[in-house]
């Protein structure tokens, strides 16, 4: 029998909106394959071994929390990016997406370190972008899913992003949207600026979400409730 | 002139807007425009205290006022509007002299999170009173470190601030800074749990060091007594605290002084203490006299809450706002409930913005209507909230989804039990639902 091995990166400090529900999610999509499985969450002040683990989580979280974990993080940046560049899945929502960035500035002026994989830096703003967002993945271009964004933080990539997860089909304009293109899909990297459970509610993103991790050994579950309400909510989403 | 002239549009336009029952921000609004930073130009006799937080606001204010009326002060105080620079600016104007003086002992208002920082640049504040802060609706406060940072920049040197020493966010508001503090909280009681049973917790990890915060015990959400094992941080020592809660008397002692209430909820017994508290301080009172004017604040008609009778059988209908904390307290509410019950939960877009997203429900606790024995959803996002349910291990074969709310009949007549009816806004199509709903 298979024991899938999860880390909950930063799992108690960060989590902040339902985020973690994708765990909670792809956790019993594995009860139902009948594979047992094991999650860990890992804090600042851990040791943590990438090697040991079939997936990686990486959640939202408040402004100051993702701040005050980059030294911890920055401290991983080697092994992190080994462990990516390996295939190692790895699934990060909201604003951790800034510890992966070069850096990123707070409202108090002061600038934190990120561990530089992607090539951009973030700011944050004394406001809220809000949206609802239908989106496009690259992995499926057939397809659409849908995504919010609660952000006070800007994102400016130095480079073009060559690696987007989602054309942005439909979203507000505004201090803090992301534009055309959005989130990272690199190797088995799902990075995403959307928050929440993306991957609870779009069972497009928990599919490939699954056979990224399980390969041969993904079996097919029931979805029809989450694509009903997917259904809905991007009809809704599109008018 | 330009202030004579704001209070004289003001009072004139507050008079029109009671005679239509319109709001009570756009008077000052209005007022503003005439004489911008109107506040700045009035003088206090007496002293200011504001109120913010994220729940508890209003009664907490009111019960302020009321203990302090009884106790021989004039109070002036902004509870018949917005807690907005308008609505605030409303009450201010309506309620001075035509020299823009304020007579009465006290100002107590209830600020807006948001608007505090705003309000302090035109006058000020002498007392600073913080509910609580939790995670209100997304989409306009996102997590409470946004709101706590906007309270953070009203707060000024002069002030005196009195927090919630169960709270170890809102306690934030003191960090960096010399102002004197006075400190209130809730003891354990019959209701403390050992496990935050709460949706959303905020203070999963301490706010100094990161490392796992512990508590002894938790009131709701992140609301309790903390330590942190690893650098120290704890529950500050009270300066006023709610002990021997006996909730079926709805009594309890403040530091050692009996009091019995109107109301029996913790939310209610927490801004008892926070509102003697503050009058204490700001007056010099005895807290023998606040707690006896206490016993006679009756937090009056609520509109969040409403009994009816549907199908023939008792219907409690409770209004919550789209926030995580309020809408846990409602499903606590139902899972304590004893015998056959039905929730029915109207589940729909964000309010005010009409967000199709809904993650705030990924907040909540519904996983604490397992015991319940039906559950009927309806709304524009009842998928999403099905969704919801059954990732929270709810046994789906007893949940039924209304695609119509003409269908609401048959569907509750598949069911038994009280009726609770969970719904977070009015500003939707949920008039039209309870309007269907009285019908049965």
């Amino acid at each position: 029998m298979r024991t899938v091995r999860i880390l909950n990166l930063y799992g108690e400090a960060l989590g902040l909106n339902g985020d973690e529900k994708n765990i909670t999610a792809f956790e019993q999509r594995l009860d139902e394959m009948g594979y047992d499985h094991e999650t860990v969450t890992a804090e600042v002040g851990d040791e943590i071994n990438f090697d040991g683990f079939d997936v990686v989580f990486m959640t939202h979280g408040k402004p100051h929390i993702v701040s005050a974990l980059s030294e911890h993080f920055v401290k991983y940046k080697e092994q992190i990016t080994e462990q990516i560049e390996k295939g190692k899945p790895f699934v990060v929502t909201g604003s951790a997406n800034m510890l992966l960035g070069k850096s990123f500035k707070m409202l108090d002026g002061k600038t934190y370190e990120g561990i530089g994989f992607l090539d951009c830096t973030c700011e944050e703003f004394d406001g809220l972008y809000v949206s609802d967002a239908l989106l496009v993945p690259e992995f499926s271009p057939e397809e659409k899913v849908f995504g919010v964004y609660y952000r006070c933080e800007s994102v400016k990539y130095n480079t073009p992003n060559e690696n987007r997860l989602f054309r942005v089909e439909k979203a507000d304009q505004g201090d803090g949207s992301v534009g055309t293109s959005e989130g990272t899909y690199y190797k088995n990297l799902f990075a995403t600026w959307c928050l929440g459970p993306v991957f609870v509610r779009n069972p497009l993103m928990m599919r490939r979400l699954l056979k990224t991790v399980l390969g041969d050994d993904y079996k097919e579950t029931d979805f029809s409730l989450e694509e009903k309400a997917q259904e809905k909510l991007i009809a809704d989403l599109a008018k | 002139m330009r202030l004579l002239i704001a209070i004289l549009v003001c009072r004139v336009l507050y008079f029109i807007g009671r005679l239509v029952h319109k709001g009570t921000a756009k008077p000052g609004d209005i007022a503003r425009v005439f004489c911008p930073k109107v506040l700045s130009r009035l003088k206090f006799d007496g002293k200011v205290i504001c109120v913010t937080g994220t729940n508890g606001k209003t009664t907490t204010s009111n019960m302020m006022t009321h203990i302090l009326r009884e106790n021989g002060y004039s109070v002036i105080n902004n509870s018949f509007g917005s807690n907005m620079l308008g609505g605030i600016t409303t009450a201010l104007l309506c309620n001075c002299t035509l020299g823009g003086r304020v007579k009465a002992d006290y100002s107590v208002i209830e600020v807006d999170e948001r608007w505090l920082r705003f309000l302090v640049k035109e006058m000020k504040v002498d007392y600073l009173l913080v509910t609580n802060l939790l995670r209100d609706q997304i989409v306009r406060n996102c997590c409470p470190e946004i709101v706590l940072n906007k309270i953070k920049m009203g707060v000024t040197e002069d002030m005196t601030l009195i927090l919630n020493a169960n709270d170890p966010v809102s306690q934030q508001v003191c960090w960096g800074r010399e102002n004197p503090v006075i400190w209130f909280a809730l003891g354990e009681n019959d209701r403390s749990a050992k496990e935050c049973r709460s949706g959303t917790n905020d203070a999963r990890v301490c706010p100094k060091c990161l490392h796992p915060l512990s508590y002894n015990f938790y009131h709701y959400n992140h609301v309790g007594d903390f330590y942190c094992e690893n650098c120290g941080f704890k529950s500050p020592k009270p300066d006023y605290v709610g002990t021997e809660l006996d909730f079926e008397n709805a009594s309890m002692k403040v530091n050692g002084v009996p009091v019995k209430l109107t109301f029996d909820a913790t939310y209610f017994m927490f801004n008892t203490v926070a509102a003697a508290a503050a009058c204490c301080s700001a007056s010099g009172i005895s807290l023998e006299k606040a707690l006896a004017a206490a016993e006679s604040f009756n937090i009056g008609v609520t509109k969040r809450y409403e009994e009816q009778t549907v199908l023939g059988r008792k219907a409690e209908l409770i209004l919550t706002k789209q926030n995580p904390a309020s809408v846990d307290q409602s499903v606590d509410f139902i899972s304590e409930k004893q015998g056959p019950k039905t929730a029915l939960i109207i589940s729909n877009n964000m309010f005010h913005t009409e967000h199709k997203d809904v993650l705030f429900m990924y907040d909540v606790a519904y996983e604490n209507l397992k015991d319940t024995d039906y559950i009927v959803i309806v709304g524009k996002r009842r998928y999403d909230m099905a969704v919801r349910l059954k990732l929270g291990k709810i046994d789906m074969s007893k949940v039924q989804i209304c695609d119509r709310e003409e269908d609401l009949k048959a569907c509750l007549e598949k069911t038994e039990g009280n009726i609770y009816v969970m719904t977070s806004s009015v500003f939707s199509n949920e008039d039209k639902i309870l309007e269907e709903l009285k019908k049965l």
